[in-house]
């Protein structure tokens, strides 16, 4: 810091596991965040990945019904709250407070507080494995009444609600700590206005997280003095509603969407222009189309009980159809930005304009979903799953990359190779068309989702096959990452603090930063301070400009 | 004056009216649905929103936060100051949150497995806790003075301001 009084933390020797286990520092919680979550991811993956074995012909094959229920429950739950939203926490906890200047989190010990809190929710949840009935198997939606003992009696699915509960409470702190740090702990200078988007889309996800998280965590300890205790709030025989359920669900359900979009918005929108060599286009109007998207992700909640006949169909269509406008905003912004600029293409590059063309497409099919009308024709069909992994996939995965390979060099003072880099990213985006592309024609041609098998006659088998098929092309580049990701961990750290040019303040500190975040900190008079010192340093160098004789 | 202007809105700081801005958009959404719908769990949910979201409004324009007031009570106006000195606030390595959060984690597993988990749970959860409280006690009780010289010195520099 420039006022060069902080404290240096007495830290354990470098290697210990202690060094993990007692950390209060941002960056290292960040890091742990996203092991953490890439483990579970792989779980999630291999149960994808027998899952689409199963399906790759008619007939059972490889699982039973009782595994194949249990596997897309977890499935479900590993994906969405085990790996996306902790990923999210993950790059926000490395990057908020050296984007907004501060040294550490407001909250330090909460904030590692939150991280273990997820870490045994997690576990938790996986520990269903090691009971006798298995894992739970309600589906990660866990509609009522079959999340109910007379549906499923499994010991798992009390696992499954106990773990979600503690996660939930998790993201609440770290929603809490993120707001916070944001409000009270941004450098001088840094008005609320040159924040970059990536702190702002994180700024709105946690005031999502504080309004969406408790609903679902009321929810789940509703579900367990259900199952436990002899309550009966989604009993229908006992006087209880099933659809306050789907109400509780759903209100969390859909921000969770948006939960795990904005903030790969947030990355798009560091990427581009850093690769553009372009200021972002339309900054103000990305900060309002950030705040509308998180606005109207609070009001669509039941577009997903449409088939329910107790909602108003009308009201939910208009206020989902609404949200494609600031979400187009955004779209039109990045590609106005990268117009007219100077354009490379590293791999982060890359899965940044892959993630517009795969997001724009999932948005799309969001907009036919969101018409009643066809709702009702394509409800719970693989129209849906489509749609949805098009837009957590195809979108919110593409953004987790691009940001993966652009901060990776700040994070761990190395460059991912470029090689491997393009390898995963041809390999992800041929495996998302061919896995997830035969799944709309599948949904429109009515095959069930959650269903182990199909009949042979109604010729589902070859786009059945192709979306298998498909899936192991993800399953590849995956691998691809990780064999570049454990080579370059292998070599000595090299990386300058801005490797791209970068405009933000990370960019300013060395690659790692050290444990205070900054030594020193540029003046901050734009939404690019790093840009505007370089440009500074530049014309210094130059020397004084000379007028004219 | 300015509280009551800062209260509604007027001349609260960019914080304050965000939370603003969404309760006032979240009251009318309610509406609308609460006339649309006559379907009470939704609109309560939706005025809940709107609740939470007008308290923290409120709450932030009655502080009067610019959003930079530091964790030892000085603020700083002037947007070209260095940043704050955060000396004594950055906690040193401790076990306590791992301790809290796997106590707290396995004291909850007796809603499945009965109480035999609590007992294991609620030791390293006391032990954590205890030693969170003792060291957060000890940073404030070392910072105390340091924040009161801050303060000192920050008001001695806007009288001289004023004069």
């Amino acid at each position: 810091m420039t006022t060069g009084a902080i404290t240096v933390r007495p830290v354990p020797p470098a290697g210990s596991a202690l060094v993990w286990l007692t950390t209060t520092d941002h960056k290292r919680i960040g890091i742990m965040y996203a092991v953490a979550a890439f483990a579970f991811f792989m779980v999630g993956g291999v149960l994808a990945l027998l899952m689409r074995a199963e399906l790759a012909q008619p007939g059972l094959q490889v699982m039973s019904v009782e595994s194949y229920d249990q596997s897309f429950t977890m499935h479900g739950t590993i994906m969405m709250l085990l790996f996306g939203t902790p990923m999210v926490a993950a790059f926000a906890n490395y990057l908020v407070p050296l984007q907004v200047g501060a040294a550490d989190m407001v909250f330090p010990r909460l904030n590692a507080l939150s991280f273990w809190l997820f870490l045994s929710g997690g576990i938790i949840v996986l520990s269903g494995y090691l009971t006798q009935s298995g894992p739970a198997d309600v589906g990660w939606t866990g509609y009522a009444p079959l999340n109910e003992p007379t549906f499923s009696s499994s010991t798992g699915t009390d696992l499954w609600i106990v773990g979600l509960a503690l996660t939930g409470i998790a993201s609440i702190m770290g929603a809490v700590n993120f707001v916070a740090t944001i409000f009270t702990r941004r450098a001088p200078g840094m008005s609320m206005f040159r924040m970059p988007m990536f702190t702002w889309t994180i700024l709105v996800t946690s005031l999502l997280i504080l309004f969406a998280f408790p609903a679902i965590t009321a929810a789940l300890a509703m579900l367990l003095l259900d199952r436990r205790f002899g309550a009966s709030f989604f009993v229908p025989t006992e006087g209880g509603d099933p659809i306050l359920w789907q109400h509780l669900f759903w209100f969390f359900g859909h921000p969770e969407v948006y939960i795990l979009a904005l903030p790969f918005f947030g990355i798009l929108s560091e990427v581009i222009p850093v690769f553009s060599r372009k200021p972002l286009f339309g900054y103000r109007a990305m900060v309002l189309a950030t705040i509308l998207i998180g606005f109207l992700s609070m009001s669509v909640w039941a577009h997903h009980m449409f088939t329910t006949g107790v909602i108003s169909l009308p009201f939910f269509s208009i206020t989902s159809f609404l949200i494609a406008v600031p979400t187009g905003i955004k779209i039109f912004n990045w590609i106005a930005t990268m117009i007219g600029g100077r354009l490379t293409f590293p791999t982060a590059m890359l899965f940044a304009t892959g993630f517009i063309y795969l997001f724009t497409l999932g948005g799309i099919t969001g907009v036919i979903v969101a018409s009643a009308p066809l709702d009702f024709h394509l409800q719970d069909t693989y129209f849906v799953v489509a749609h949805m992994h098009n837009v957590l996939v195809g979108g919110s995965l593409m953004g987790m990359f691009a940001g993966l390979y652009f901060w990776f060099p700040k994070m761990t003072g190395r460059r991912l190779g470029e090689r491997l880099g393009k390898t995963h990213f041809w390999l992800w985006t041929i495996g998302f068309v061919a896995t997830f592309i035969p799944q709309y024609e599948l949904g429109a041609d009515g095959m069930p989702r959650r269903y182990v098998d199909y009949s042979p006659d109604l010729g589902w088998g070859t786009l059945n096959l192709v979306s298998t098929m498909g899936s192991l092309l993800l399953g590849l580049g995956f691998l691809a990452f990780l064999v570049n990701v454990g080579l370059t961990l292998r070599r000595a750290p090299d990386q300058p603090a801005d490797p791209w040019g970068g405009n933000s303040l990370e960019w300013w500190t060395t690659s790692p930063p050290p444990e205070h975040d900054f030594e020193s900190l540029p003046p901050i008079r734009s939404t690019r301070p790093v840009y505007d010192a370089r440009i500074a340093a530049e014309q210094a160098r130059a020397g004084p400009v000379t007028g004219e004789s | 004056m300015r509280r009551v202007l800062a209260l509604v809105g007027v001349r609260s700081p960019t914080e304050a009216r965000v939370f603003q801005g969404i309760a006032a958009l979240a009251v009318v959404v309610a509406g609308v649905y609460w006339f649309v719908s006559y379907e009470p769990a939704g609109t309560l949910l939706l005025s809940g929103f709107a609740v939470a979201s007008g308290l923290i409004g409120l709450l932030l324009a009655s502080a009067g936060s610019d959003g930079q007031a530091s964790a030892t009570g000085a603020r700083t106006r002037d947007p070209e100051r260095p940043l704050l000195d955060e000396r004594g606030r950055i906690p040193s390595p401790t076990l306590a949150p791992f301790a809290v959060g796997v106590g707290a984690a396995v004291a909850l597993l007796s809603l499945v497995f009965g109480p035999a988990p609590l007992l294991v749970g609620v030791l390293p959860f006391a032990w954590g806790a205890a030693d969170w409280l003792r060291r957060a006690s000890a940073e404030l009780d070392a910072q105390e003075p340091r924040a009161r010289a801050m303060t000192e010195s920050a008001g001695r520099r806007d009288t001289t301001v004023a004069r």
